[in-house]
C-alpha cells in the first residue's frame, strides 16, 4: 500500500535546512499539519471554500522580486511606521522604522530569528490556540518571514504601524506576524496585501497578545490579485481591560479566507471585529470569526457586511462563545449583505453558545437588495440609478470604515474600497 | 406649468386615483387637502415617479413634456422636486456628498456649471442658515439621528440647493412644533417666484396660514370632489371634511 505524501511535504523537505528559527518547532508543526492535511469540505469551518486547489498546486516559495518605491508608493504614508514584504521577505530598502519611538520594536521574523532570538513561547501559541488547523500548523512550519512587533508596558506608539505585503510572480508566502503589546501599551497596525495578476498564495498566521489594559486597534486590506488565494487566520488574546478593534476589508483574490479567534483572557476586555467584503466576478469571501467570553464582565461588538455582485459569494460564520463563568457578558453580532445581483450569494451562520446566564446576547442577519425607498429617495433628487446605488452601496460601506480611529489606516481602506466601487479589482 | 388630465392611479392592483384633473400655473400656490386615505400621497408619490404606482388611465403634462414618460430622476432634473412626508434616513451616505451630487446632476441638465467643492459649501451654508439649521447636521449621514423636526428642514433646505420648478410637499407640516412650523414656512416662501409653482399635500390647515394658497382642492375617494380659494381651507378647519366626505370622521 503507498501512502500519498500530504501535500506541501516535498517544499517543506527542501526548505527547512535554510528556514530560520528553532528546527524542533517547525518538525512538530509540520507532524500536525501532516496528521490533519488540507482540511476539506466536511469540516464545518471549511464548508464553503474548497482549498484543493492549493493543496493541488504545489505553490514553491515566490522568488526574489524586485519592487521600486514608485511600486509601493499608492500604499505609503509618510507619518507610518512602515515594513514592507515582497513575496513574503522583507524588504529593508523600501521599509522605514527609524522612527519608532523607544520602548518599542518593529522588525521581521526573519530578522529575530536569525538573531537567534526565542520567539518559540509567542510561535507556539498558535498550536495551542488552534491545536487541529492544519493550515496554521504549515504556516508554523513554512513561515519564513513577517512582523514582529513588540511594545513594552505602558508605551503608547502614535504613529500608526503598516504592514505591506506585496506579491509578484506567484508563487506563496507564508507570513507570520506576531504583535505583543504590554500592559497599558498602545499601538495601531494596518495590514495590507496587494498582487499582481498571476496565481498565488498568502498564507497569512497573526497573533495578537494584549496584556493587561493593552489596547490595539488593527486595520486589514484583503487586497491580493485577482487570480491569488489568500488565507489569514488571526489569534487575539486579550488581557484584562484590553482592548482589540479591528477592521477588515476583503476586496481582491480568487478565494479569500479571514479568520479571526478572540480570547478573553482578562476580565473587562472589549473587541470589536468589524469586515466589509466586496465581490464580484466569481470571487469567494468566506469569514469566520470566533470570540470565546472565557470570564466574566467582557464586552464583543461585530458587524460584518458584504456588497456582492456577478457570482460572487461571500460567507459569514459567527460563533460566540460565553463560558458558565463569563457573567455579565455582552455579545453583539451583525452581518449584513446586500446582492447587487440574483446570481451573487450570501452564507450567514451565526453561532451562540452561551453557558451562563446573566449575559446579552443579541445577533442579527440579513440578506438583500438595496432598499426601495432610499434608492427612490435619491433619484426623485435627480441622482440616476447608477449614481443613486453607488452612494448607497458606498454608505454601506462606509459604516464600517468609519470605526477604523486611525486616519490614515481608515484612508487607505477607503482607497482600497473607492477602488473596487469604481470598477477595479483588487486594489 | 403642470397639467393633470383624468388621472388614474393603481397601487398594488387597486385603484388610488380615480379620474384627477388639476392645472399648475406658474407663480401658484395649490393646497391638496383631503382625509386620510383619500389618495393625497399618492398623488405626490405619481408626479415624482415611484415605482410602483400604476398609471392606468389619463395624462400628466409638465412644461409641454409628457411627465409619466419621464423616470424619477429625470423629473428631478426637469425641476420637480418632492419633499417627503417620511424622509427617508441614509445611513454612511455623507449629506453634503449626497447634495452635492444631485446639485450637479440638476445643475448638469440645466446647463448650468457645476459647483466646485467650495462653492457648493457657500450655497448651502446661506441654504443652511435660512432655515436654521446646524451645519454639522448637513455633515452626518442624510437623516439618520435627525428628529422630526430636523428632517423637515432637511427637505426643504434640499430643495433650496436643487432650486426646482414646482415644489410638490407632501405633509411637510406633519410633526413640526410651531417654531420649525414658522421656519419651515420661510423656507418654502423665500422659494416662490413668478416663474415657479407649489402643491402643498397637507391634511391640516394650520401649514396654509403661513404659506398662502391661491387655491384649495378636496380631495376624497381618488377625486377633487371641490375646488375654491383660501376660504375653502378656513371652512375646513371650522367644520372639517364631513360636508364633502359624508362618512369621514370629523377631522
Amino acid at each position: 500500500m503507498s501512502v500519498q505524501p500530504v501535500p506541501y511535504a516535498d517544499q517543506f523537505e527542501r526548505l527547512k535546512p535554510a528556514l530560520p528559527g528553532p528546527a524542533g518547532l517547525r518538525e512538530r508543526a509540520f507532524e500536525r499539519y501532516a496528521a490533519h492535511g488540507f482540511p476539506g469540505l466536511k469540516r464545518e469551518a471549511w464548508r464553503y471554500t474548497k482549498l484543493t486547489p492549493i493543496a493541488g498546486a504545489g505553490f514553491e516559495p515566490a522568488g526574489e522580486s524586485e519592487l521600486t518605491p514608485a511600486d509601493v508608493a499608492a500604499h505609503v504614508t509618510s507619518d507610518a511606521l512602515t515594513l514592507v514584504f515582497v513575496n513574503g521577505r522583507l524588504d529593508a530598502a523600501l521599509s522605514n522604522v527609524e522612527q519608532a519611538p523607544r520602548g518599542v520594536t518593529i522588525e521581521s521574523l526573519g530578522t529575530a530569528l536569525a538573531r537567534g532570538d526565542d520567539l518559540s513561547d509567542w510561535l507556539d501559541q498558535a498550536a495551542t490556540d488552534s491545536p487541529d488547523d492544519a493550515l496554521v500548523a504549515l504556516n508554523t512550519a513554512l513561515m519564513n518571514d513577517g512582523a514582529v512587533i513588540r511594545i513594552d508596558d505602558g508605551v503608547r506608539v502614535e504613529a500608526p504601524i503598516h504592514l505591506l505585503f506585496f506579491a509578484k510572480r506567484g508563487g506563496m508566502a507564508q507570513v507570520r506576524n506576531v504583535v505583543v503589546a504590554g500592559k497599558g501599551a498602545r499601538a495601531t497596525i494596518f495590514e495590507g496585501y496587494f498582487g499582481g495578476a498571476e496565481s498565488y498564495w498568502t498564507n497569512a498566521v497573526n497573533q495578537f497578545f494584549l496584556a493587561p489594559g493593552a489596547r490595539i486597534e488593527h486595520a486589514r486590506q484583503q487586497g491580493e490579485g485577482p487570480s491569488a488565494y489568500h488565507i489569514a487566520a488571526s489569534r487575539v488574546r486579550l488581557g484584562e481591560g484590553a482592548r482589540f478593534d479591528s477592521v477588515a476589508a476583503m476586496l481582491g483574490g480568487a478565494m479569500a479566507r479571514n479568520e479571526t479567534h478572540v480570547t478573553m483572557d482578562g476580565t473587562g476586555a472589549h473587541c470589536r471585529l468589524a469586515g466589509v467584503s466586496l465581490g464580484r466576478g466569481r470571487q469567494l469571501h468566506d469569514n469566520l470569526t470566533v470570540v470565546d467570553h472565557a470570564v466574566p464582565g467582557c464586552v464583543s461588538d461585530q458587524v460584518f457586511k458584504a456588497v456582492l455582485d456577478d457570482q460572487a459569494h461571500a460567507v459569514f460564520q459567527g460563533k460566540v462563545i460565553v463560558r458558565q463563568d463569563a457573567q455579565h457578558t455582552d455579545a453583539r453580532q451583525a452581518n449584513h449583505n446586500i446582492l447587487l445581483a440574483r446570481t451573487a450569494e450570501a452564507s450567514s451562520k451565526p453561532e451562540l453558545e452561551i453557558f451562563a446566564d446573566d449575559v446579552k446576547c443579541a445577533h442579527g442577519a440579513t440578506v438583500g437588495e438595496l432598499d426601495e425607498d432610499m434608492m427612490f429617495y435619491l433619484r426623485s433628487r435627480g441622482l440616476d440609478e447608477r449614481t443613486a446605488r453607488a452612494l448607497l452601496v458606498e454608505g454601506f460601506v462606509v459604516e464600517v470604515l468609519d470605526r477604523v480611529a486611525s486616519p490614515s489606516s481608515r484612508d487607505l481602506l477607503a482607497t482600497g474600497v473607492g477602488g473596487w466601487l469604481h470598477g477595479r479589482h483588487g486594489r | 406649468m403642470l397639467e393633470i388630465k383624468n388621472l388614474h392611479a393603481n397601487v398594488d392592483g387597486k385603484e388610488i386615483l380615480k379620474g384627477i384633473d388639476l392645472t399648475v400655473n406658474p407663480g401658484e400656490v395649490h393646497a391638496i387637502m383631503g382625509p386620510n386615505g383619500s389618495g393625497k400621497s399618492t398623488l405626490a408619490y405619481v408626479l415624482a415617479g415611484r415605482d410602483g404606482y400604476a398609471v392606468t388611465e389619463g395624462s400628466v403634462t409638465f412644461q409641454g413634456k409628457d411627465l409619466l414618460a419621464m423616470e424619477a430622476d429625470e423629473r428631478a432634473r426637469e425641476g420637480i422636486f418632492l419633499g417627503f412626508q417620511y424622509p427617508v434616513e441614509l445611513p454612511g451616505v455623507n449629506g453634503m456628498t449626497f447634495l452635492r451630487t444631485a446639485a450637479n446632476a440638476v445643475r448638469r441638465h440645466r446647463g448650468l456649471v457645476e459647483l466646485d467643492g467650495i462653492d457648493f459649501l457657500k450655497l448651502l451654508r446661506q441654504k443652511a442658515a435660512l432655515l436654521e439649521m446646524d451645519e454639522a447636521l448637513l455633515r452626518r449621514s442624510v437623516n439618520v439621528g435627525f428628529s422630526g423636526g430636523e428632517k423637515k428642514r432637511n427637505e426643504i433646505a434640499q430643495m433650496a440647493v436643487l432650486d426646482p420648478t414646482l415644489m410638490v410637499l407632501d405633509e411637510t407640516d406633519s410633526g413640526l412644533d410651531i417654531d420649525a412650523l414658522k421656519t419651515v414656512s420661510k423656507g418654502i416662501n423665500a422659494l416662490r417666484g413668478p416663474e415657479k409653482a407649489t402643491v402643498l399635500v397637507t391634511h391640516y390647515h394650520r401649514l396654509l396660514s403661513y404659506v398662502e394658497p391661491d387655491f384649495v382642492h378636496i380631495l376624497a375617494k381618488g377625486r377633487i370632489v371641490a375646488s375654491g380659494g383660501k376660504e375653502l381651507a378656513e371652512e375646513l378647519e371650522r367644520d372639517g371634511y364631513v360636508n364633502y366626505v359624508p362618512d369621514a370622521e370629523a377631522a
